[in-house]
C-alpha cells in the first residue's frame, strides 16, 4: 500500500515531468527564434581548400550588430565547417535542427551534401541559403539557393565564347551528375547559337589516388581543329587535367566555371593554369558602392581582398537581415514568405533577381582569364556601363560652368566642350604643361622643311577609334576638309587659315577642299603645307580645329554621331552617358595607347549654374576641384579661401593666357611725346587698381605676352615701366608740362561694361592725382569700338586671350605696325623685323630671345603700350587628387592624376 | 612705487620658477629681466603676471593649471638659443612667449622650429622671425608693416612729399630702410638723402654730428625717418631738436618708457608707430586699463599689452587646441600650434586689447598699429589713426579715398583714417541738482582739437533733457589743427543710486558723441584734467567731491540700426563726470538720532513694567517707524535703502517686545487661575 502510494507519487511526478518535457519540446521553432533575445543563424563551410566565405559572413554580422542589430536583436552566428564531408555535413545539419533557436542556414556549398542538409533543415522549419542546393529535387518552402541557374550560367558563358569567336568547341566534363547536366545545358544552348561543338569526352575523377588523364586527352584532342575548350569540371581533378592538357601541347583557351575560381588552381596546375578562363559573379572592381564598402572594410579587417565566396557570404547574412527587418519577424516562416515576394535587391555582388522557386539569382557575372600567374577580369565593366552610382573612390568629381554645347572638336569654342574634348580626342601634339612647347602625342615625331613652311608628321600606328579601326592620316586629312568647308560653319575655321589655300577655300573663292594644305603621304604620315613660315606650327595642331575625327561614325550618324552610343573616340576617356544639362559621365577607355597609365577610372561632370552653390558643394566634399577652367570660384570668396587654414593649403593660383591694358595711339598729340607717354604709364599703380579695382586676384603686367606661354618674358628680366610717381612727374614737367600745366585733355576709348568702365576710371584717377591731367573716357558699344575705322583715341582698351600657347599670336599677330591693324599708329620697323624673324625662326632659345627685345621695345622703349594684369585662375583642389596639374590652354590632363 | 615694482616682479618669477606636477600644462617665458634691457622685460612680465593672476581669480583654465616659467635671455642670442633648448628638452613647456629682440627671436625661432614648439612673440619685428617658420608666431606688425604703415601716414596726414632717411647698417635697419624705401615710392615720397650709421663704431657721436650737420644744412628736408636703435635715435633727436621746423619719425622703440624718459624736453612733436597706446584703447581694452592700473599704479604701455595679449592667446588656443593629459607633449605642442592657425580672420579673430588677433598664413598678425606723438616728454595719440577695412568692404570708391588720403592702402591692405580729437570739458558751474527727478543743470566749456572741423551740429549729447544751449563759440587754428570752444548750458539726467542713502554719493556724468561718425572714424581722446576745486558750486546740501573724464564706447540702440539699415555700430563716448557728496552732517545724524529716541522709550517702557505704558510706547514706535518709513519710501520703491533697515531693526524690536508681553500676560493668567 506504501509503495503503491510512493509509486503513484512518482508516476505523478513522472507523468508531470514528461507532459512538462514533451511542451518544451514542441513549442515550437518560430516561438523559440521570436523569443529569444539574440538572432542565432548558422553558417556552414564547405571546402577543405581556402576561401573567405566565413571571413565574408563575419564581416556582415560585425556590420549589422554595429548598426544596433536586426529588430533591436544582435545577430549571432555559429559556424560549422563540414570538410566537404557527407557524414560530417549531415551530423552538423542534424545538430543544428535540434537547436530551437536557429532562424536560418547558410552555406554547404557542396551540392551532394547541400541536398541531404536541405531536406533535414526543411523538416525543422529553418530557413536554408546555399549557392549549390538542387531545387528541383528538393526545392520548395525554407529552401533557396543563391546562384544562377545553370540555364543561365550556360547562357552567359556561350555568349563570351561566341564573343571572342570561339567557333570550335571541345567539351571535358566529370561524369558528377550535376557536371554532367551542366554539360548538357551547355551543349544545347551552344548548338542553338550555331557554335561548332567538335566533340565531347567525360572523364572521372578518382579522389583516392593519382589521375591519370594522357591517353584520354591525347585521343580526344589530336588531329581536330578547334579554338577553345570548354570544361565543366571540379577542382582538384579539373586542375590535373588542365595541368596534363597542357603538357600534351595544347595551348587554345580552357573555358570553367564557376567551380573553377579558386586558388587552388594555380597550385596544383602550376604555370599550366595560364590561359584558363573562369565565371565568377563576384568583381571587387565593381563600381557601386555596395561593394567598394564591402571590399575597403574587408580589407581593412583582414588585409586580403575578398573573393567570390567572401561576397556569397556576405550577401547571404546581409539579405537575411534585410528581409527580417522588412517582414519584422525572424521566424523562419516570415523570411521565406518575405523573401519569396522580393523581386530585386542589392549586395556586394551586385544586383539580385529573385525567383519564385527560391532562386537569388545575381546579376553579374564576370570572365576572368589566368594570366601571368594571375587572374584578370577579361572585359572592363566601364565598357559595359554597369551601374551609374557614383563610386567616390575611382571617380573624380568635376563641375561645369555651363551647359555642354557640343562635343564635336570642329565645333568647340567654349571652355567646357573643350575640356571633355580633350578627355576624348587626341591631337597629333599636346603643350607641355609648364614650357607651353609642343609634346608629341597622337604624332611620334615631325619634321619641318627649311623655310618651316611645310611640316610632316610621322603618328604612332597603336592608336585606334573605341571600334578597333586605327586612327590613321586620312582620318586628319578628312577632318581638316571637313572643317574648312564653308557649310560646315565652324566657328574657328580661321584657326585652319594658315594652310595652304585654307582662306580662299573658307570664304568660297576656291571650291575643291582637296586643294587645301594637307594630305596624307601614307596610312601613317601627313603633311601639311603652310601659307607662310611658321615655327610655331606644331602648336596649332594641337587645337581642336586640328583633331582627327572617325569618318565612318560622322558619315552614319550625321548631327548625331556625338551620342554616347554613336560615337567613336581615341583620347584617355569613353563617353559612357551624357545628360544634357546635368551630367556627363566618361569612363577609361582600354583601348587607348596610354592606357595602363591612366589612373582615374572615372570622371564625372557635373553642370552647376551657380558658382557659390559649387563652392559649397566642394566644401561639403561632393566635388573634387572647383574653379579655374571648371566653374568659376565666386570672386568674394577669395579673400576667405585664401585666408583659411585649411583651404589656403588647397588653393592653387594659375595664370591664365589674357593680358589686359590701354595702347596709346601715337598719331595724336600729345601722346606722340615718348616722354608723356613714359608719364602717364608711371602714374599708374598697378597694384592698388588690382586690389581695389578689378579685385579678382589678378598679377600685375609688365609685358604683353602673358606669362604662362611661350615667348613670354621672365618678370625678374626688369622690362616694363614701374609706378612711380615722383619720376612720372619730373617726365611730364620735362615734357613741358609742370604739375600738368596746360596739358590737353586726352581721351580713352573702351568697350562698355561696369568693369571697363571702373578700370578707366580708375585711370583717369591716377592720372589726376599724380600727374593733374585731365582724362575723357569714351565708353563705345562694341561693335562700334572693334571696328578697324573707329575714331582714334589717345589711349585704348585692349585685351587679348591666346588663340595658341605662343608669343606670336601676342606681338606678332596684335602689333606688327604693317600686318596687323596696327591700332598704335606705329611704323617701328625694328620691331616688325624682330617679330617676323621670331615667327620663322626654328630655335626655341633664339625665339625667346627675339621676343624679348621686342617687349622691350614695344612696352619701354618706345613705351607704346601699357600692359596692367594678367588675369589668374583661381583653383581649389581636394587633397586626394595627386599630380595635380594645370592646363592653361583648357582641356585639363585628367590622365595624369591620380586619386589617393 | 619704484622701489616696489621689481620685488613684485621678482616673487613673480620666484613663484613661476617653482616645482609643478609633469602632467601640468607649463608656458614658457622668455626676455630680457637683466641687462641692458630689462626695462623691457619687467614690461614684457608685468604683461604677462597681469593675466595669470586673473586668470587664477576666475579659475577659468581648463581643468590642469598652468604655469609660466620665466628666463632670462639678457638679450642675448647665444643665451636665447641656450634657454630655446631647454624649453625643447622640457616635457611641460608647451609654447613659448617671447623672445622680446628680433635676434633673439630668430636664434631661438631655429629650435622652436626644430623640435616643433609653438611660440608667440609680442615685440620682435624683423620680418626673418617668422618667415618660413611655421612655428613662430608674431602679434605685433613686422618691419615691413611699420615702414609702410609710416610712410603712408606721411603722405596722407603729414602731408610731405620729401623724406630724409638715417638707418643702423644692423639687419634691423637695413630691413626697414628697404621696405621704407618701398613703401616711400607707391607714397609719392622723394627719398631726398640716406645717412647709415654704424651702432659699434668708436666714432658713432661724430658720426651722427656729421649727419646732423648735413640735414641743417639741408634745403626743405620734408621728414626724418629714424630708423635706428633707441640709444642713438635718442642722440640725433637731440641734436636735431634744436631749431628744426620738420617733423621725425621713429618705430616702436620710440614708444617705450626708456626712450621717451631719456628724451629732452621738448615741445617739438615726435611720431611713431606702436601696436597699443591706452588714450585711444578698445572697449575690450577698458578693463585691462583699469586692472594694470590698480595693479601697477600707472598706464600700461605696449610692451605689456602685448604680451598681455600674448599670453591670452597663448592661453585660448590651448583651451581650444583639446588637449588630453596622455597625449605626449610633440601631439600636444602640434596641436596648440595648429590651434593658432585656427585665428585667420576678424570673425575668427581674439579680441585682444591690441586689437583683433589673427594670423595669416606666414603666422604674422594682421593689425593697423596706433600713431602716437611725443611732445614734451608725454606720449599722446596722433590726430589721425587708421582702422582695417575688412577686404568685402572694398569698393569703386575706395582706391579714390585712399589717392585723397581718407584711406591708405599698401602691402594689400587697406585703412580708414580715424579721427582723434582731444576734447576736454571745464565745468564752469553746477547750477542745480534735482534728486527726485534726477536732473542736474551745469554751465562748461567744450574743448574739441582735430584734424578737421567739427560742427557743433555733430555733437549729440546722449542724456540731456532738452537740447542745450550755446553761450559763446571760438575757433582757433594751428597749423593743420583746429580748437574749437563752445560755453554751453544744459540740463542731464542722471543715473541715481541711492540705496547708500543718506550716505550717498553720485555721479553726475555729461555724455556724448558724434552724430554720424562712429567708433572706427572717431575716438574722443580726454586732453587735460580739470581739478574739481576749480568747479563753481551752486547747489545746497551737495559737495563736489571729484571731476574726471574718460573715453568709452556704445553701441548704437536697436531702433537706430533698424531705421538707418547698416549694421550695429560703435561709438566713441566722452564722459565728463562730476562726483557730489551729500553734505549736511545733521541731515544724516537727525535719523540716527531718531532710532535712538526710539529704542530708548522702548527700552524705558520695559523698565516701568506698566502695560499700559508700554503699549502706548508700542504704538508710537509703529506709528512714527512707519511714518518714517512711509516717508523715505518717496526716495526710492525699487529697493531697499540703508535708511530702511534700521527701521527693519525698529520693526523686530516693537515684534519682540509685543511677543513678549503677550506670552507674559498668558502666563499671567494661568498662574491667577491656579491660584
Amino acid at each position: 500500500m506504501r509503495s503503491k502510494f510512493i509509486i503513484s507519487v512518482f508516476m505523478i511526478i513522472a507523468c508531470l515531468y514528461y507532459f512538462l518535457f514533451s511542451n518544451i519540446k514542441s513549442l515550437n521553432r518560430g516561438d523559440c527564434v521570436s523569443k529569444s533575445n539574440k538572432i542565432v543563424i548558422a553558417a556552414v563551410d564547405s571546402f577543405d581548400h581556402k576561401s573567405y566565405f566565413k571571413e565574408g559572413i563575419q564581416l556582415a554580422a560585425q556590420e549589422i550588430n554595429a548598426a544596433g542589430g536586426v529588430l533591436g536583436k544582435k545577430i549571432n552566428v555559429l559556424f560549422y565547417d563540414d570538410k566537404n564531408d557527407c557524414k560530417t555535413g549531415e551530423k552538423i545539419s542534424k545538430n543544428i535542427a535540434k537547436n530551437k533557436e536557429v532562424a536560418a542556414v547558410i552555406g554547404h556549398r557542396n551540392p551532394e551534401i547541400a541536398v541531404n542538409a536541405s531536406i533535414t533543415y526543411k523538416d525543422a522549419g529553418i530557413i536554408f541559403i546555399s549557392p549549390s542546393v538542387d531545387l528541383n529535387r528538393f526545392g520548395g518552402d525554407f529552401i533557396f539557393r543563391q546562384s544562377l541557374s545553370d540555364e543561365g550560367l550556360s547562357k552567359k558563358i556561350a555568349n563570351f565564347v561566341l564573343k571572342n569567336h570561339y567557333q570550335n568547341l571541345i567539351i571535358l566534363y566529370d561524369v558528377s551528375t550535376e557536371t554532367k547536366r551542366f554539360k548538357e545545358l551547355f551543349r544545347e544552348i551552344a548548338e542553338k547559337k550555331s557554335l561548332n561543338i567538335v566533340t565531347e569526352k567525360f572523364y572521372t575523377a578518382n579522389e583516392s589516388q593519382e589521375n591519370d588523364y594522357r591517353l584520354l586527352l591525347t585521343n580526344t584532342l589530336k588531329n581536330k581543329n578547334y579554338d577553345a575548350i570548354f570544361l565543366a569540371g571540379f577542382l582538384p581533378s579539373a586542375a590535373e587535367l588542365i595541368k596534363q592538357i597542357r603538357e600534351v601541347g595544347v595551348t587554345v583557351p580552357i573555358l570553367g566555371t564557376h567551380k573553377l575560381n579558386y586558388n587552388e588552381l594555380w597550385t596544383i596546375a602550376g604555370k599550366a593554369a595560364e590561359d584558363t578562363i573562369v565565371s565568377t559573379s563576384f568583381d571587387q572592381n565593381l563600381p557601386n558602392n555596395i561593394t567598394q564598402n564591402f571590399v575597403k572594410q574587408f580589407k581593412k579587417k583582414y588585409v586580403y581582398s575578398p573573393d567570390a565566396h567572401a561576397a556569397q557570404g556576405f550577401d547571404a547574412l546581409k539579405l537575411l537581415a534585410y528581409t527580417i527587418n522588412k517582414g519584422n519577424s525572424s521566424r523562419p516562416v516570415v523570411i521565406n514568405t518575405t523573401i519569396r515576394c522580393m523581386k530585386k535587391w542589392s549586395g556586394a555582388s551586385g544586383s539580385y533577381n529573385f525567383e519564385k522557386d527560391g532562386r537569388i539569382c545575381p546579376n553579374n557575372i564576370f570572365f576572368k582569364h589566368f594570366k601571368n600567374g594571375m587572374f584578370e577580369f577579361v572585359e572592363d565593366h566601364f565598357e559595359n556601363n554597369i551601374g551609374l552610382d557614383l563610386v567616390k573612390d575611382i571617380t573624380i568629381r568635376l563641375p561645369l560652368n555651363g551647359e555642354i554645347s557640343t562635343l564635336d572638336p570642329g565645333y568647340t569654342y567654349d571652355e567646357t566642350s573643350i575640356e571633355i574634348v580633350e578627355q576624348l580626342f587626341l591631337g597629333l601634339t599636346d603643350f607641355d604643361p609648364i614650357t607651353h612647347e609642343s609634346l608629341p602625342e597622337l604624332a611620334l615625331s615631325w619634321t619641318s622643311s627649311p623655310d618651316n613652311d611645310i611640316y610632316t608628321f610621322t603618328m604612332r600606328k597603336d592608336c585606334v577609334w573605341t571600334n578597333g579601326q586605327s586612327v590613321t592620316a586620312h582620318d586628319i586629312v578628312w577632318t581638316i576638309q571637313r572643317n574648312i568647308k564653308p557649310e560646315s560653319k565652324c566657328p574657328l575655321a580661321n584657326l585652319l587659315y594658315i594652310l595652304k589655300n585654307a582662306q580662299s577655300i573658307h570664304k568660297g573663292i576656291r571650291g575643291n577642299v582637296s586643294d587645301i594644305g594637307v594630305k596624307a603621304i601614307d596610312n601613317f604620315t601627313v603633311q601639311f603645307e603652310l601659307e607662310y613660315s611658321a615655327s610655331y606650327f606644331p602648336s596649332l595642331t594641337a587645337l581642336n580645329i586640328y583633331r582627327p575625327l572617325n569618318r565612318d561614325a560622322i558619315e552614319a550618324y550625321g548631327k548625331n554621331w556625338i551620342r554616347p552610343q554613336n560615337i567613336q573616340t581615341n583620347g584617355s576617356y569613353g563617353l559612357v552617358d551624357w545628360n544634357k544639362g546635368s551630367l556627363i559621365i566618361l569612363r577609361k577607355n582600354t583601348k587607348y595607347f596610354d592606357a595602363v597609365n591612366v589612373s582615374i577610372k572615372e570622371v564625372r561632370y557635373y553642370v552647376i549654374p551657380d558658382n557659390t552653390l559649387g563652392l559649397s558643394m566642394y566644401l561639403c566634399d561632393e566635388l573634387d576641384i572647383v574653379g579655374a577652367s571648371y566653374l568659376k570660384i565666386p570672386i568674394n570668396q577669395l579673400p576667405f579661401i585664401q585666408t583659411h587654414p585649411v583651404l589656403r593649403e588647397q588653393y592653387h593660383k594659375k595664370s591664365q593666357v589674357k593680358v589686359y591694358g590701354y595702347g596709346f595711339n601715337i598719331s595724336l598729340h600729345p601722346v606722340d611725346t615718348f616722354l608723356i607717354r613714359k608719364a602717364i604709364i608711371s602714374a599708374i599703380d598697378r597694384k592698388r587698381l588690382i586690389k581695389l579695382v578689378s579685385r579678382g586676384g589678378e598679377d600685375i603686367a609688365m609685358t604683353i605676352t602673358p606669362p604662362s606661354i611661350f615667348g613670354a618674358v621672365d618678370k625678374n628680366e626688369g622690362i616694363g615701366i614701374e609706378f612711380n610717381p615722383v619720376l612720372a612727374k619730373k617726365l611730364l614737367s620735362q615734357a613741358g608740362y609742370p604739375n600738368g600745366k596746360n596739358f590737353p585733355d586726352i581721351e580713352i576709348a573702351y568697350n562698355r561694361s561696369e568693369f571697363h568702365d571702373q578700370i578707366a576710371r580708375a585711370i583717369a584717377l591716377f592720372l589726376k592725382s599724380y600727374l593733374n591731367i585731365k582724362v575723357k573716357l569714351t565708353p563705345m558699344n562694341w561693335t562700334v569700338f572693334s571696328s578697324l575705322d573707329r575714331r582714334p583715341t589717345h589711349m585704348f582698351r585692349f585685351a587679348w586671350a591666346a588663340d595658341y600657347p605662343d608669343a606670336n599670336n601676342f606681338l606678332n599677330e596684335q602689333f606688327h605696325p604693317f600686318h596687323s591693324s596696327n591700332q598704335l599708329g606705329w611704323n617701328n620697323k625694328i620691331f616688325a623685323d624682330i617679330v617676323e624673324r621670331a615667327a620663322a625662326e626654328a630655335n626655341q632659345d633664339k625665339r625667346k630671345e627675339l621676343y624679348k627685345q621686342a617687349e622691350k621695345i614695344i612696352v619701354e622703349e618706345e613705351a607704346m603700350f601699357i600692359p596692367l594684369f594678367y588675369e589668374n585662375a583661381h583653383c581649389l583642389v581636394k587633397p586626394r587628387v595627386k599630380n595635380w596639374y594645370y592646363m592653361v590652354m583648357g582641356g585639363q590632363h585628367i590622365r595624369d592624376w591620380y586619386l589617393k | 612705487m619704484t622701489l616696489i615694482r621689481p620685488i613684485y616682479i621678482c616673487l613673480f618669477i620666484l613663484y613661476s620658477q617653482s616645482i609643478f606636477a609633469s602632467n601640468d600644462l607649463c608656458i614658457g617665458v622668455a626676455g630680457p629681466m637683466t641687462g641692458k634691457g630689462k626695462l623691457f622685460g619687467q614690461e614684457m612680465i608685468e604683461g604677462i603676471q597681469l593675466y595669470v593672476d586673473q586668470m587664477n581669480q576666475s579659475d577659468g583654465t581648463f581643468g590642469n593649471k598652468i604655469h609660466v616659467l620665466i628666463k632670462d635671455d639678457q638679450n642675448d642670442s647665444q643665451k636665447a638659443l641656450a634657454i630655446a633648448n631647454s624649453f625643447a628638452k622640457n616635457p611641460s613647456i608647451v609654447l613659448v612667449i617671447g623672445h622680446y629682440f628680433s635676434s633673439t627671436s630668430i636664434m631661438a625661432g631655429k629650435v622652436y622650429q626644430k623640435y616643433q614648439i609653438p611660440a608667440i612673440t609680442g615685440s620682435a619685428t624683423a620680418t626673418e622671425v617668422t618667415n618660413h617658420n611655421d612655428w613662430y608666431f608674431r602679434i605685433i606688425p613686422n618691419n615691413a608693416f611699420q615702414a609702410g604703415y609710416i610712410a603712408s601716414y606721411i603722405n596722407s596726414y603729414l602731408k610731405i612729399n620729401r623724406a630724409i632717411i638715417i638707418y643702423d647698417t644692423d639687419t634691423f635697419g637695413i630691413s626697414l630702410l628697404k621696405h621704407f624705401e618701398k613703401a616711400a615710392q607707391s607714397s609719392n615720397i622723394e627719398i631726398i638723402h640716406k645717412f647709415s650709421i654704424r651702432t659699434h663704431s668708436n666714432v658713432l657721436d661724430a658720426q651722427i654730428k656729421h649727419i646732423c650737420m648735413k640735414i641743417r644744412k639741408t634745403d626743405r628736408p620734408g621728414c626724418i625717418f629714424i630708423a635706428t636703435h633707441a640709444s642713438e635715435a635718442i642722440k640725433i633727436t637731440s641734436l636735431l631738436q634744436e631749431d628744426r621746423n620738420y617733423p621725425l619719425l621713429g618705430s616702436d622703440s620710440f614708444g617705450t618708457y626708456s626712450f621717451i624718459n631719456q628724451l629732452p624736453k621738448n615741445d617739438k612733436s615726435l611720431h611713431f608707430a606702436i601696436p597699443y597706446l591706452s588714450d585711444i584703447a578698445d572697449r575690450e581694452a577698458l578693463p585691462f586699463i583699469k586692472a594694470y592700473k590698480k595693479k601697477y599704479q600707472k598706464y600700461p604701455n605696449w610692451v605689456s599689452a602685448s604680451y598681455y595679449d600674448a599670453i591670452h592667446l597663448a592661453v585660448d588656443a590651448m583651451k581650444k587646441a583639446n588637449l588630453s593629459v596622455e597625449e605626449p607633449v610633440s601631439k600636444k605642442r602640434r596641436k596648440i600650434q595648429k590651434a593658432l592657425y585656427q585665428y585667420y580672420n576678424i570673425e575668427s579673430s581674439l579680441k585682444g586689447v591690441t586689437g583683433n588677433l589673427y594670423f595669416n598664413s606666414i603666422g604674422d598678425v594682421v593689425k593697423p598699429m596706433k600713431i602716437g606723438i611725443i611732445k614734451n616728454n608725454k606720449t599722446k595719440p596722433s590726430f589721425i589713426q587708421y582702422h582695417l577695412i575688412p577686404p568685402e568692404n572694398i569698393n569703386y570708391n575706395t582706391l579714390k579715398k585712399t589717392l585723397t588720403g581718407d584711406m591708405i592702402f599698401f602691402q594689400d591692405q587697406v585703412m580708414q583714417k580715424v579721427l582723434v580729437v582731444y576734447t576736454r570739458i571745464n565745468i564752469l558751474e553746477l547750477i542745480e541738482f534735482n534728486i527726485n527727478k534726477k536732473l542736474f543743470q551745469v554751465r562748461f566749456d567744450l574743448y574739441l582739437t582735430s584734424n578737421e572741423d567739427i560742427a557743433f551740429d555733430d555733437i549729440q549729447f546722449i542724456n540731456t533733457v532738452a537740447p542745450v544751449t550755446i553761450i559763446a563759440t571760438t575757433i582757433k587754428k594751428h597749423d593743420s589743427l583746429i580748437t574749437k570752444q563752445f560755453q554751453i548750458k544744459g540740463r542731464f539726467r542722471t543715473q541715481l543710486d541711492l540705496k547708500a542713502y543718506p550716505f550717498d554719493i553720485h555721479n553726475l556724468i555729461i555724455r556724448f558723441k558724434h552724430k554720424r561718425l562712429s567708433r572706427d572714424q572717431l575716438v574722443y581722446t580726454v586732453e587735460q584734467i580739470q581739478t574739481h576745486n576749480q568747479i563753481k558750486n551752486h547747489i545746497k546740501n551737495w559737495k563736489i567731491i571729484d571731476y574726471s573724464m574718460y573715453q568709452d564706447s556704445l553701441e548704437d540702440n536697436f531702433i537706430q540700426r533698424l531705421t538707418q539699415n547698416h549694421p550695429e555700430r560703435l561709438y566713441s563716448i566722452f564722459n565728463s563726470n562730476i562726483k557730489i557728496r551729500r553734505k549736511g552732517v545733521f541731515q544724516s545724524y537727525k535719523y540716527i538720532l531718531f532710532f535712538i529716541v526710539l529704542i530708548v522709550v522702548m527700552a524705558l517702557a520695559q523698565s516701568i513694567k506698566n502695560t499700559l505704558l508700554i503699549n502706548i510706547s508700542l504704538l508710537f514706535s509703529i506709528v512714527s517707524a512707519g511714518w518714517l518709513h512711509f516717508q523715505i519710501t518717496k526716495i526710492s520703491d525699487a529697493y531697499l535703502i540703508y535708511l530702511e533697515y534700521f527701521i527693519f531693526i525698529i520693526y523686530l524690536f516693537i515684534l519682540i517686545i509685543f511677543v513678549k508681553e503677550y506670552v507674559k500676560n498668558k502666563f499671567l493668567v494661568q498662574k491667577r487661575m491656579y491660584i
